[in-house]
């Protein structure tokens, strides 16, 4: 895996990637897509920096760890579905303010806790194997 | 005390319970008041509250009482650890109790129920660094947990005959429920409920084990409140089931036993705290007994000793917790001389030991009166047994006065210090001792009017009750008074010597912990077993575990169809194209060289082609999301595979497997292959109801403002489902790091695949 050209070609692609997903991100609602795919391309996108660089450059590059990712994911698409509460909707109801709306929050928080959640396991297993 | 957030905290809790006593005061308005919030109305499950005579009884006594014990517990709980938790344990106890009595819904009122076992569990195992409390604390729990659940069948089978949950709706059907014939099997459930909560024989052991709690907390679960919950149940479905024979024999029985079983046994303890344990336990059988005899006597007696028997029973058993402080002992045997020291405390274990033996005037004497009242009109085997165990409870209040705070102080007696220079250990004391004079002597038309009729009206619809007089002149129940009184002096003077011939007599009888012990072994046993042969740790073995299961169930369901001709299978125009055949034939080749495969890396390459292959499949029908996520799925899969062959080069051979176990997984592979084909053939060719996808496609656009279906499901229309699966993914995720901390994932895996060889 010490091939500079992988190393340096994986450092373009991951950004590329990481770009994409969030393209799928938002375009989910109308095309396919969506926050669940959005955050494979994501994790993929860095299990592939993983592998060019080691785990410790992933960690530094992500800034908080992917525990907090999972859970602030859950606490967004809580917020989501506790919105509609305050305008007198049950929980989880869609609200709209033009095109932008509820379930985008919520798509995006099942986006960061599929990164999160799969990348705390990802890392951990390359960590603890080498 | 220096912590003033401490203290801070400390006034609250104290301030709660007199606040919500004042309120309750405040907004009665006899007969009764309601206060209605919507729930669950789809099941009519409803937070509705209801102020009656009944509840107001047993509201203000947990309230008013709830104060002075959290009085006392501030100066008790002071040397202790961690007495923040502990008022506010007490504090959540004393709200789920206020829930429970004041629940208007069956549902709701079994929340509370729990609530209150749950919360009693903190507070008897607080000093959790012992084992014994530890132990008693679970065992509490599981009677009354267990009973509790007994209960919640029991109210839904009342709920569904009644067609309703509100309680005060179920009780104005009255007895019409009679002939229905889920009436017996829910009275049956629910008394159990009600028996273990309030400790009736053969569940009446957890009470006494309950003593293992700190003083406060005996003074408030098991004088007047928790074990209290029991009869608050059974007073509130008197009118319900009152008229059955069947509540008629079993509650007199229960309760009359337990209280002569248990007055035996409080006869024969030596510690004091126990004592007082037991005899609790004496008066809520004689509480059951006098609710299941539901004249209006018994009715009157019954709301009469709730009050008495709380007041007196807190009282003494905070005495107790005195005498504990000021000595480090509650053995009968090493006390003498307390009066020296707790002069105070002295003066209210004398009211409150003469209301406990119902000398005149005091509360206890009036409620032992009306329990003999209540017992005469069904002849003299239920007013004999109360006799006995009355006396019984005279010779314990005297074995508590005489010989602890009368005796002259000796050598081999405990050493004593003063503690009543803190007042807040014999101000509730002396409240509670102040209340069973009082309340009899000087209230008792108040309390006739605030208590005694509502609730009696709440019992007892029909029938009118006498006003309650402290004197009635000579009569039946005057003379076996002072025939209990008698017989209490004769039962304290022979003491010395018929104790030890009681213990010697009932030393062979099974113990009721004992017997709970057995149970729970047998549990943990039967647990283990079952552990052992299910989680062995063999992913191979759990997989196939799995797939038998699934075949099981597949293959009987098939069986029934192809046997019985209950569906004749379909035929179907098979409508291939050419990519069909090559995609299927590239499938089976690919499932054929997992199989034979001998290294691990052609075996996991071959099940990635499966998966992309798949993948195709979902685009050749035209999922593009759901074949997106497959291919991203599989991606990840390699991703994982490529790290931990990377750097485990050791598992990269498949371990052979001998040949009679690769003929039982062949047998279920073919098996589950065949069924499942079997139950798509005949599911494809079934006509399809597009109802459902028709509803999607069309509500979208329009209501979930998206034209991705799949999406708009995922965020919208189905958002809750896709919210748990989320956490189920971050559980799982921290899940796995937590299996693989500590650096054991080499171990774990050269392990499986040695075992696997």
């Amino acid at each position: 895996m010490s091939s500079i050209i992988f190393r340096t070609s994986a450092h373009i692609v991951t950004v590329l990637m990481l770009v994409f997903s969030v393209y799928l991100l938002l375009r989910g609602h109308n095309n396919p897509g969506g926050g669940f795919i959005a955050g494979l391309i994501a994790v993929i996108a860095f299990a592939l920096l993983m592998l060019a660089e080691t785990t410790d450059y992933v960690r530094q590059r992500l800034v908080y760890s992917p525990a907090a990712f999972a859970g602030s994911g859950i606490l967004i698409a809580l917020l989501a579905g506790l919105l509609p509460l305050f305008f007198g909707q049950p929980f989880l109801s869609g609200l709209w303010w033009g095109k932008i709306g509820s379930p985008l929050l919520f798509d995006i928080g099942i986006y960061l806790a599929v990164i999160g959640s799969v990348l705390m396991v990802l890392l951990n297993v390359e960590e603890e194997l080498s | 005390m220096q912590n003033p957030i401490l203290k801070l905290w400390l006034a609250f809790c104290t301030l709660l319970p007199l606040g919500i006593f004042l309120l309750i005061g405040a907004s009665y308005k006899p007969p009764e008041s309601l206060f209605y919030w919507s729930w669950i109305p789809s099941l009519d499950i409803n937070f509705s509250l209801r102020l009656d005579g009944l509840s107001v009884l047993f509201a203000s006594l947990i309230s008013g009482v709830g104060f002075l014990i959290q009085l006392y517990a501030v100066a008790y709980m002071k040397p202790y650890k961690g007495r923040a938790a502990f008022h506010l344990y007490l504090t959540l106890f004393m709200l789920a109790m206020l829930g429970l009595v004041l629940a208007d819904n069956l549902l709701l009122l079994f929340v509370f129920w729990e609530l209150t076992t749950l919360t009693s569990y903190l507070l008897i195992g607080f000093n959790h660094e012992k084992e014994i409390s530890r132990k008693n604390a679970l065992q509490a729990m599981l009677v009354t947990g267990s009973g509790g659940l007994a209960m919640l069948a029991g109210l839904i089978m009342l709920g569904e005959m009644a067609g309703t949950y509100s309680i005060s709706a179920i009780i104005t059907q009255g007895t019409s429920l009679v002939q229905h014939s889920w009436f017996t099997p829910s009275l049956l459930l629910i008394l159990l409920g009600a028996f273990t909560k309030s400790a009736q024989f053969p569940f009446h052991f957890w009470l006494p084990g309950a003593m293992a709690a700190p003083t406060p907390v005996s003074a408030y679960l098991h004088s007047s409140t928790m074990v209290k919950a029991g009869i608050y149940l059974l007073a509130r479905m008197l009118p319900v089931y009152g008229d059955s024979a069947l509540w008629f024999t079993l509650l007199c029985s229960a309760g009359a036993f337990t209280a002569l079983w248990c007055a035996i046994q409080a006869y024969r303890q030596t510690d004091l705290k126990l004592m007082l344990a037991f005899s609790t336990n004496v008066i809520l059988g004689q509480l059951v007994m006098l609710i299941g005899i539901g004249s209006s006597y018994a009715v009157t007696a019954a709301l009469l000793l709730i009050a008495a028997h709380s007041f007196y029973k807190a009282g003494l058993f905070m005495v107790v917790g005195n005498i504990d402080k000021a000595t480090g002992t509650r053995e009968y045997h090493e006390l003498a001389g307390l009066r020296a020291v707790l002069t105070i405390s002295f003066i209210a274990a004398l009211v409150t030991a003469a209301s406990k033996a119902g000398l005149p005037p005091s509360f206890g004497f009036l409620s032992k009166e009306y329990l003999y009242k209540a017992g005469l009109e069904f002849g003299w085997l239920l007013s004999g047994s109360m006799l006995l165990a009355n006396a019984i409870m005279v010779a314990l209040g005297l074995l508590i006065i005489i010989k602890p705070f009368l005796s002259p102080h000796h050598e081999k007696a405990a050493p004593m210090k003063a503690i009543e220079h803190n007042q807040l250990l014999w101000i509730p004391p002396i409240v509670l001792a102040l209340l069973s004079v009082v309340v009899p002597v000087a209230l008792l038309n108040w309390y006739q009017g605030l208590v005694i009729d509502p609730a009696a009206a709440v019992m007892l619809p029909d029938t009118q009750v006498k006003t309650v007089k402290l004197w009635e002149g000579f009569n039946l129940p005057l003379l076996l008074s002072a025939l209990t009184l008698i017989l209490g002096i004769v039962l304290y003077v022979v003491y010395p010597r018929l104790k030890p011939r009681l213990d010697q007599l009932m030393s062979g009888l099974p113990s009721g912990p004992g017997v709970y012990q057995h149970i729970l072994n047998a549990v943990i046993k039967l647990a283990n077993w079952q552990t052992r042969i299910l989680q062995h740790g063999h992913l191979t073995q759990y997989s196939l575990q799995f797939f038998i299961v699934l075949l099981a169930f597949l293959g009987t369901a098939l069986w029934k169809i192809v046997l019985w001709q209950v569906h004749p299978l379909p035929s179907i125009e098979l409508d291939l194209y050419y990519y069909d055949i090559i995609l299927a034939a590239f499938l089976v080749i690919a499932a054929f060289v997992v199989v034979k495969a001998r290294t691990l890396l052609l075996a996991v390459a071959a099940l990635g082609t499966i998966g992309f292959l798949t993948t195709m499949v979902f685009l050749v029908y035209s999922a593009p999301d759901v074949a997106k996520t497959q291919l991203l799925v599989e991606t990840l899969m390699v991703v994982f595979i490529a790290i931990v062959l990377r750097h485990l080069s050791a598992v990269n051979s498949v371990p052979r497997h001998s040949t009679s176990r690769r003929l039982v997984h062949a047998c279920v592979a073919i098996g589950i292959g065949v069924s499942i084909s079997l139950a798509l053939w005949i599911i494809t060719a079934t006509p399809m109801n597009q109802e459902i996808s028709e509803f999607y496609a069309q509500t979208s656009v329009s209501g979930g403002k998206g034209r991705n279906i799949v999406n708009v499901i995922l965020v919208d229309f189905r958002a809750f489902d896709t919210l748990g699966e989320a956490v189920v993914v971050v559980i799982a995720g921290l899940a796995a790091v937590a299996v693989m901390a500590g650096k054991r994932i080499n171990k774990l895996v050269s392990e499986s695949t040695r075992e696997n060889r």
